[in-house]
Formats: C-alpha cells, structure tokens, sequence
C-alpha cells in the first residue's frame, strides 16, 4: 500500500514538474521576454538587480559614490546605479501625485537615470578592463486611477485628515501642561540670556524635546478617538492598491562602453539597446493589450537565433510582440492572444521568424475548466498539432472548490 | 516593545529681520508613502490637511514672524508597497542660517501610520 501511495505521489510531482517546465519554456519564448529591464544600464553591464544601488536625495547619492570610491581615490569595479532626478531636486512622489496623468508631471516623476561600472577579464592578455553604460527609462503616458482606487484613496485621506486634527489638538494642549509649561519657560530664558549656542541652552532643548517626546507618545496613546483612528488607517493603508485604467507608453534605452586599454581616450561601443511598451490597461474591465518593440546591438544572446550559430558581433536585432487578455467578469471564461517576432538586421544567414498563440480557458464549474490552445511555433509547426478536439484540454481538481489558474 | 512611530520637535529659528519672505519645505519619502498634515503660523493656518510635499511653501514676512510659532502637525500613512520606510524632512530658508531636519524610520508592519508633531519659534 505505502509504495502505492509513493508511486501516486511520485506520478503527481514528476506531472507538476513536467507543467512547470512547460510553462517556463513558453514563457521564455513570449512578449515577457522582450520587456525592458528595470535597469537598463545594470542589465547591460550583466550587474544583478539586487546589487543596484538606488539613493532617493543628494546626500545619499553622495554616500553611496564616495563609499563606492573609496572617497573618490579609486573607480569602483562592480558599481550600478538609479537616480530619479525628480526625487532627488525636486520634490519626493507621494501616493497623491502618483494618480497624475499629465505628460509633464508623468515623464518628470518617471524619469529615471541608471549608470553602472565594472571590469571585465581580456582572457588574451589577462589584465582586467573598464566597462560602464548609461541607460534611461521614461514614461510619456500613463493610466489613469480606477474609480475604485479614487474611492479607496478618498475613504484613506479623510481618515488621515481626522488624525491630523486630533494630533494638532494633542500637540497644543500638552504645553499647558506642568512639567512642560515650565520647561519650556526656562529654555527660552537661557536662549535670551546665553544664547543657542551655549551649553546651558543645549541642555535644556535636549531635555525639553526628550520630554516633549515623552509626553506626546502618552498623550496620544490615551486618545481612544485617535487609537480607533490609527487602526482604521492601518487596514486603509495596508489593503490600498493602485489599479489603473487606460492607455500606457513607455520608452528605455541604454549604451555600453569598453575600454580595452583601460584610457579615457580608448573606447568602443559594447552593447546598446531601445525598448518601446506601450497598450492598453483595463483595469477590471478586464481587457489589457500590450505591444513591446525591441531594438539590440550585440545582444548576449540573438533571440531569433537560439542554437547560436552565428556570433553577436556587431549583430543588430529586431523583436517585437503583442498580448491580449480578455477575462469576463466573473473570470468563467478568459482568452489570451500572443505574437512574437524575431529578426536580425544586419546578417542574412538568419531568417525572421515569428510565432502565435491562442487560448482561451472556460471554467465550466465545480473544480472543472476547459482550456483551448492553438498557434503556429517560430519554426512554422502549429503548436498542438492534430485537430481542434485534440487541443482541448480538460482541467478537474480534486476536493473543495476553488479556483483552477 | 511597540516601535515608536512619533516624529517630535521644539526649537527656535532666527530671523535677519530684513524683511525676508520665510520659506517652509515639507519634504515626504519613500516614494508613493501617504502624507496629511496642517501648517499654522500660531492659530493661523497656512496650509490645511496638504496630501504631497511642499517645496518653498512661503511662511510669511520675517518682520510679521518674530515671536510667532510655526507648527506642523499630521501624519504619514506606509501605503507604498515598494517601501516601508518613512521620512520626513523639514527645511527652512530666509533666516540667519538655514535649518534642516531629517527623519526617518522603516515601520515593521505594511500599513503602519507614524504622527509627526513640530514647533518652529521664530525670533529675531
């Protein structure tokens, strides 16, 4: 019985394992693969996403260089970055100028900077040698917040508004209050007498503020009002998502250096690339439409050419794709559209290829979905071959009901 | 023990008395984070339930300061879902030396809401 049930399991896993991998494979031949990276320049440089340093002000900024070149002695051999002008002259994006639409406001908050160096072996010579790019992301169009959204942030403020109004209540009636009242007496005398920089009125500010703080904390932690207030604000908050609506276009782009001989005057252009996404976002009316363009100069890896049969040297590449999602309301039936299409520019060995796929999912009750796939492979073979009734799958769970994705 | 999630400050800021225009920032991090508070100049209010940063926001003449108080109360609600860090930073500019305070703190729970509560007493 026991190598029964290990035969069962087995089966289930070696099943799942054989789904996942067919899901990643497909989606390593989709739209997603054609997305812009977050960082332009770091994916350029092959510098990991969690290793980019993204400072939000001046000061920040300053630390992270000088940390990085060892207070500008030396350059740093494993450095990226992304700096958002907008935050760090301007003033900081809050939730509230998130939900602005307009092309000024979207492309100043948007706009963001990445920068990156490293060296890289000669594996000639064996001596190490600089690279660096400079890269960018933008955003011209962006949709607008769902009516829900607008609702759940409005529902949010007016809480906010009301702890205000109880904090500045809280904060007034304290200095009314012995021992503040007299603290506060004496610091000002000492300013008037000695001055702020003298040692007596450092005392007495650090003990009025230490008080102050003190005094506030339990203050406002006997407002019952306020306590209700607060938990309020922290389900609002916390259960707050913003779901947008409309149309979206988005551009990024970056350039990549080398320099073999590790001299200003020496470089050569190593990689570049141009990303263009743009669509349609609905919010849950549930139809979204995206279409990515990809423009790459020597890129690590030719999409159109997956076996590698020529190399990426001074080799331009071409990809773009398209995707559809229609799901109804209540999600029982879902359709998806999906296209990709893969080039090289500059050599002729390699032919365009491009690549189709339907399916459409409809969830007939009861743990129970019908799914349909069908399209046409890069390499022209239809994806599931056979008739129509051959590409339909049938889906059933077992146990309680629940959602089959 | 509860995090302490009170940004608190009393102090003074000098005045050139020259007649200066007194300008406020406001400044509100992480990005996407939900700010609301009210500015006063004593019972005045000069900016009431503000929902971004404020940048050279001005505050008033200097000669019209001396001996009032600036206070700006509110609060700043973690509704990023890329951060939980919380900041505040308070800036004034126009008098005998400019005056800039940060602060900062990451909330160890997603939603969390800190208060703030400061006092600016002008004096010439």
């Amino acid at each position: 019985m026991k190598k029964k049930l290990f035969l069962v399991a087995g089966s289930f896993l070696f099943l799942f394992g054989l789904s996942a991998q067919e899901e990643a494979e497909n989606k390593e031949q989709g739209v997603d693969l054609l997305k812009a990276p977050s960082s332009p320049a770091s994916q350029l440089l092959n510098i990991a996403p969690n290793a980019i340093e993204r400072p939000t002000d001046l000061s920040s900024f300053w630390l992270s260089v000088n940390s990085n070149t060892n207070n500008l002695t030396k350059l740093p051999t494993n450095y990226a970055f992304d700096i958002s002008p907008a935050a760090l002259f301007g003033k900081p994006v809050s939730l509230k100028d998130l939900s602005a639409v307009s092309i000024k406001e979207v492309m100043r908050q948007s706009f963001v900077i990445s920068a990156g160096i490293r060296t890289d072996d000669d594996t000639v010579n064996n001596i190490p040698f600089y690279k660096t790019a400079i890269g960018f992301k933008l955003s011209f169009v962006r949709p607008e917040w769902t009516t829900q959204t607008i609702r759940n942030y409005k529902a949010l403020r007016g809480i906010q508004e009301k702890i205000t109004d109880a904090v500045e209540e809280i904060s007034i009636s304290i200095e009314d209050q012995e021992p503040m009242r007299s603290k506060l007496r004496a610091r000002d005398s000492i300013r008037r007498v000695s001055g702020m920089e003298s040692e007596a009125f450092k005392i007495a500010d650090t003990e009025l503020n230490e008080l102050r703080k003190d005094v506030l904390l339990v203050a406002l932690a006997n407002d019952p009002v306020l306590n209700a207030l607060k938990e309020n604000v922290r389900l609002k908050a916390r259960e707050f998502k913003i779901e947008r609506s409309g149309w979206f276009a988005d551009l990024a782009g970056g350039l990549s250096f080398q320099f073999p001989t590790n001299e200003l005057g020496y470089s050569l252009v190593d990689r570049s690339g141009a990303w263009l996404t743009g669509g349609y976002e609905g919010g849950n009316k549930k139809l979204s439409f995206l279409a990515i363009a990809r423009y790459l100069y020597q890129p690590e890896k030719i999409f159109a050419d997956p076996s590698a049969t020529i190399p990426s040297k001074n080799i331009s590449t071409f990809d773009a794709g398209t995707r559809i999602l229609y799901a109804t309301g209540n999600d029982q039936f879902n359709f998806s559209f999906e296209s990709v299409y893969r080039s090289v520019l500059t050599n002729s060995i390699i032919d365009p290829s491009w690549r189709l796929v339907f399916s459409a999912e409809y969830d007939i009750g009861f743990n129970q979905k019908l799914s349909f796939n069908f399209g046409r492979d890069f390499d022209g073979t239809t994806q599931k071959g056979g008739t129509l009734i051959g590409a339909i799958n049938f889906i059933s769970g077992f146990g309680n009901k629940r959602v089959i994705k | 023990m509860d995090q302490e999630l009170l940004f608190s400050l009393d102090t003074f800021y000098e005045l050139k008395s020259d007649g200066t225009v007194i300008l406020l920032d406001v400044l509100i991090g992480d990005e996407g984070q939900s700010p609301d508070y009210t500015v006063r100049v004593n019972t005045k209010k000069i900016l009431e339930h503000a929902s971004s940063s404020s940048k050279n926001f001005p505050v008033g003449n200097d000669h019209d300061l001396d001996g009032k108080s600036l206070r700006i109360n509110g609060n700043i609600a973690d509704t990023s879902k890329d951060s939980n860090k919380i900041e505040l930073t308070i800036k004034l500019k126009g008098g005998v030396e400019d005056f800039k305070k940060k602060f900062s703190v990451t909330v160890e729970k997603e939603g969390e809401v800190v208060l703030f509560s400061i006092v600016l007493r002008f004096f010439a």
